[in-house]
């Protein structure tokens, strides 16, 4: 197996800043880490690949995505704390998912706010971006539909899913 | 007698010191040991530098090791708050043994602040795109790990009458 780790990040351009909460709101779904787009275009060229994302139950959308842009197969990983698993949390359940893969691959991490540890972690072969990807075409995204999709509570891989970084505090920057 | 080493048990908290930084660039380097030493001051503890033999010592740093592995320097001298600015070259080992020993990594930091009284380290970083900032620590496991975005750290101020000791890890 091929294994192309695809992280679902907040959509940028649906955003809402309130000052009153200091705080911003997503809001709409997560969308495909453009970093990934890359690293699931290569891991095709590797050949048959599987796509995992670790999330909630509305990130399928963007498994759906990367199935459109060529990945066989994908594997959706969910918990309702998803949100709050940290790269240590988000590797463990990639390496129990990824545990036969001949080969992992993984984009660098989203653009500006991230180190794109977890791909590093991994042991991963990483794919910084190059350029545009080609978006999927309308057939893609139809053919998309029909792919396989496995779905894994991550709370049955046997692993520790207790995040080890604390956030303190946040607010508008 | 530190009974919990002689038996193979976890080293206790006292047992890590110093403020440690593992250098790749110099350029970057100089300003993140330079933060290192701000951190050291208000703790009362060393910087240990980790990278290519250098002159560290006037941008704040104490003890300058090289040669060994990043890995052996961590575990030899078990630094309290290990700083570093995120280059692919130093990413790659030190990602790999934080996961071993299931140590989070804080970053890209741009500020990093201590607790005096807990000798809590807590990053600042931008989330969302930049459009928030968070502060986030490792809740109590030590070393502290924090990825400086060397970019955004002052300049360092030079003392050129400071020296640091230079050691050869084997």
């Amino acid at each position: 197996m091929i294994l192309v780790c695809v992280k679902p990040v907040p959509d940028t351009s649906n955003l809402a800043v309130s000052t009153s909460q200091n705080r911003v709101f997503e809001r709409g779904k997560r969308v495909l880490n453009p970093q990934d787009e890359r690293a699931i275009e290569i891991a095709c060229q590797m050949g048959e690949a599987t796509a995992v994302v670790v999330g909630l139950e509305e990130d399928i959308d963007v498994l759906r995505n990367a199935l459109a842009r060529g990945a066989a197969k994908g594997i959706l990983v969910t918990h309702p704390d998803a949100r709050s698993f940290d790269a240590v949390v988000i590797a463990r359940i990639l390496a129990a998912v990824g545990r036969d893969a001949q080969k992992i691959v993984c984009g660098t991490g989203w653009p500006s706010d991230a180190l794109g540890q977890v791909g590093y972690r991994l042991g991963a072969e990483i794919v910084a971006p190059s350029g545009p990807s080609k978006l999927p075409s309308a057939m893609a995204i139809m053919k998309a539909m029909k792919k396989e999709i496995k779905k894994i509570a991550a709370q049955d891989l046997g692993v520790d899913l207790t995040p080890v970084s604390v956030t303190k505090s946040m607010g508008l920057a | 007698m530190n009974w919990a080493n002689l038996y193979g048990g976890a080293a206790e908290e006292s047992e890590y010191s110093g403020i440690a930084v593992i250098v790749g660039a110099a350029d970057a380097g100089k300003r993140v040991v330079a933060k290192a030493r701000e951190l050291a001051d208000s703790l009362g503890c060393y910087v240990k530098v980790y990278g290519p033999a250098s002159d560290w010592g006037p941008v704040g740093a104490d003890q300058v090791f090289s040669g060994g592995s990043i890995l052996k320097f961590v575990e030899q001298e078990k630094p309290e708050v290990v700083l570093f600015a995120p280059e692919p070259v130093l990413l790659e080992p030190i990602l790999k043994w934080a996961q071993e020993k299931s140590l989070p990594v804080i970053g890209p930091c741009f500020d990093v602040s201590i607790d005096i009284s807990t000798r809590e380290a807590v990053g600042r970083r931008t989330i969302f795109a930049g459009a928030m900032t968070a502060d986030i620590g490792s809740g109590g496991r030590k070393p502290q790990i924090f990825a400086m975005d060397a970019s955004r750290l002052p300049e360092p101020l030079t003392q050129a009458s400071r020296t640091a000791t230079i050691s050869a890890l084997e």
